[in-house]
């Protein structure tokens, strides 16, 4: 069988930085799979992800939380970006991101499935979410930013190609 | 060669992956919507430590009828189930027991709209023991701006056979449009 998870490219930040872009990403794989590891300067901004440098409002996302006392289910359409996770991140406790983005290269819309584990010991909370790019074009780069502040050093993001038979 | 060595390193480091990755997750099959109303993996390989279904998928009726799963063709009520979803404005768990199927996708998870595709992930860990019953975990979901779902799922197989197929079905016959694109890895553990 030959090999079909393959990373394609790694980011660590070695300083501040406000954005993680991964660019180029070549078409010849079915589905991306993103692992980010990250933190933040300040508390508690959220992630946010837009495709192909696109900022219209062209994204949407329907999440499942739980955040230990409550389970909440909310929804957001028309947006300019896909909304990764509820607490926002930490400046010292990592929050660990997964995102599964299908048939990217294909001609249909684009949809996302994320998970996203953010504890903080007495807070904190899982989050869900599919997401939509309402875009038939392919997906050549992923652009990750904070709604405010910076990715802290240290923050790791890594971009995976799985590739069918 | 000191070129060869470092092809040989970087070659290990690629197979190594991370997350499952590199050489010990290989595509098995794939199949492409055509009108089906049942697609079957069979054949399975027992050679992987467990197993990965992707899909993203369209219903020709969009109807949103989720998918349902059975395992080696066992159509009896060996089958149970459990789900946490979220329509947008409520969270919402239910389940049940000594049922002919378990999920393979989620009705709780949202209505499939046309054009917006459905997707999951479906993982079952050690399939091919012969001493343990089989559980099943989904991840599934869909946005159409505006509405949709998204879901998680258990599921057990009372049963203790090696997998070897996988069927996953619409109730009340819908199908798997052209576009639709379901794949089924195996995982090996070291």
């Amino acid at each position: 069988m030959p090999t079909t998870y393959e990373p394609i490219a790694t980011t660590t930040l070695g300083s501040a930085a406000a954005t993680i872009t991964f660019s180029s990403i070549p078409a010849t794989y079915t589905d991306l799979r993103l692992v980010i590891v990250a933190t933040a300067t300040t508390a508690a901004p959220d992630i946010q992800l837009q495709f192909n440098g696109v900022t219209t409002t062209t994204y949407s996302r329907t999440s499942l939380i739980g955040t230990g006392s409550s389970a909440i289910s909310n929804q957001a359409s028309s947006q300019s970006y896909i909304l990764l996770d509820y607490t926002g991140l930490s400046t010292t406790v990592p929050s660990l991101y997964e995102i599964d983005v299908f048939s990217y290269a294909g001609s249909t819309n684009k949809t996302l499935l994320a998970k996203t584990a953010e504890d903080r010991n007495g807070s904190g909370d899982i989050f869900t979410t599919v997401g939509l790019w309402r875009s038939t074009a392919a997906i050549t780069s992923i652009n990750l930013f904070l709604s405010a502040y910076n990715f802290a050093t240290g923050t790791t993001a890594t971009l995976y190609g799985i590739k069918n038979a | 060669m000191w070129w060869a060595q470092l092809l040989n390193t970087i070659t290990a480091i690629l197979d190594a992956g991370a997350g499952g990755g590199g050489g010990a997750y290989e595509s098995i099959a794939t199949v492409t919507g055509s009108g089906q109303t049942t697609l079957t993996f069979s054949s399975i390989p027992s050679t992987y430590t467990s197993l990965q279904i992707r899909y993203a998928i369209k219903p020709a009726t969009g109807t949103g009828e989720a998918l349902r799963l059975q395992l080696n063709g066992d159509t009896g009520s060996n089958y149970s189930r459990h789900a946490l979803a979220g329509n947008g404005s409520t969270a919402n768990a239910s389940g049940g027991a000594s049922g002919t199927f378990t999920w393979g996708g989620d009705n709780a998870a949202g209505t499939q709209t046309s054009g917006y595709p459905y997707v999951g992930l479906i993982d079952i860990q050690d399939y091919a023991s012969t001493t343990k019953n089989k559980t099943v975990r989904t991840f599934v979901g869909t946005d159409a701006n505006g509405s949709g779902g998204v879901s998680l799922t258990s599921g057990v197989w009372l049963n203790t056979a090696a997998i070897t197929s996988v069927t996953l079905f619409f109730p009340s016959g819908d199908s798997l449009a052209t576009g639709s694109l379901v794949s089924l890895y195996g995982i090996k553990g070291a």
